[in-house]
């Protein structure tokens, strides 16, 4: 966005506004990345877009925005969203009122209870889905079932904490 | 340099995915019955076909993905001994209604193909189906194939690139021993000699194998 500058009201010159430097949560199309380079531990919850990079472990809840799980990002979560997007590496049960996408990059261990779902030829996949048809009441946290002492822990793990 | 130019134009080639399409009339006998009133749970241990789970997650209750291709083709490519394929399957007995066998067995030693029959019957509940594709046995087609569903029960046959694992072509009744715990409920043969199989597990039968042991 382009504006005059005020304060020298004769000159025609015209500068860039970069705006200020922390933006409402709520603004429509805004999104938060974080970056390869970042881990955390715990629970995220926000009303905006959301972009993983980097390391998350914890719970996920973001019921009226897009999570997207880039290439670069490892993630342990039980995730609540609107749409779900997949490239990189989770272990998790996903809850999503919209669609989920899982792309040929991705390595997703978990169950999936979602709208609508596309999955690309070539993507790993250790996975329960249920889609939610019309007429349900509301998207239903993913039942799937796990045998105990399962060889893949990781999948125990997110599997039993959805059931 | 020329031989250097050669290899990288080979390199830089992009791969042919051969393709055959067939309409598959065990499909649509397989997909009778499943529907999410029913409650059904589906079980694809096959390489991962983004057709195949929305077709079919559409119409089921519950789909359950679990590719062991994807481990076995690493394993072999890494000349590791393949680890029993019954810890790849870690679900509890009795567990789904239907599983879908997709040229897989073609591609697994007759220890491994069977360990993974045994560990079909377990998972299955009585009365349910499992549903068999195999290759013809004078298939020219080494690689393992995946079968994505289209409309009007279509399926278009696509080999997968990296696939490595060895081809074990089975006779009928070499297929029909090695499925002996389940009953044989029909077989399709088409041209070019590829066979469907729809086996059922006795209604009436416990579960007596014990693999986990």
């Amino acid at each position: 966005m382009l504006r005059k500058n005020h304060n020298d009201k004769g000159s025609k010159e015209v500068k860039k506004d970069f705006g200020p430097a922390v933006q409402p949560a709520s603004a429509p199309g805004q999104k938060t990345v974080i970056g390869e380079h970042i881990s955390i531990k715990g629970d995220i919850k926000g009303k905006e877009d959301l972009v993983i990079q980097g390391k998350v472990q914890g719970g996920i809840e973001l019921p009226d925005c897009h999570l997207t799980i880039g290439t670069k990002g490892q993630v342990e979560a039980e995730i609540q969203a609107a749409n779900v997007t997949i490239s990189g590496h989770l272990v998790g049960n996903i809850q999503a009122s919209g669609k989920v996408q899982i792309t040929k990059e991705a390595d997703f261990r978990g169950a999936i209870s979602s709208k609508s779902i596309s999955v690309e030829d070539g993507a790993f996949l250790q996975a329960s889905i249920e889609l939610i048809k019309e007429g349900d009441a509301k998207i239903k946290r993913p039942t799937p079932i796990i045998a105990p002492g399962s060889e893949t822990l990781e999948l125990g793990k997110a599997e039993k904490a959805g059931a | 340099l020329l031989a250097t130019a050669k290899l990288t134009r080979a390199a830089q080639k992009p791969q042919v995915i051969k393709e055959t399409l067939y309409t598959s009339i065990m499909l649509e006998h397989f997909s009778d019955g499943l529907t999410p009133e029913n409650q059904v749970r589906l079980l694809d241990p096959g390489p991962v076909c983004g057709r195949n789970i929305e077709f079919f997650a559409r119409r089921i209750k519950r789909l359950y993905v679990r590719d062991v291709f994807t481990p076995l083709n690493r394993e072999w490519d890494e000349g590791l001994s393949p680890a029993r394929l019954w810890k790849r399957l870690d679900y509890p007995k009795m567990s789904f209604d239907a599983i879908m066998l997709w040229d897989l067995l073609d591609h697994l030693d007759d220890d491994l193909a069977a360990q993974l029959v045994l560990r079909c019957h377990d998972l299955i509940k009585p009365a349910g189906k499992l549903m068999v594709i195999a290759k013809g046995i004078k298939s020219q087609v080494p690689k393992m194939r995946s079968y994505a569903v289209q409309e009007g029960f279509e399926l278009v046959a696509r080999e997968i690139p990296d696939s490595r694992l060895p081809l074990r072509l089975r006779q009928n009744r070499e297929m029909l021993a090695l499925m002996q715990p389940f009953i044989e409920m029909r077989i399709f043969m088409y041209r070019d000699g590829l066979r469907e199989f729809m086996f059922h597990k006795n209604s009436n039968e416990p579960t007596v194998l014990d693999l986990d042991t």
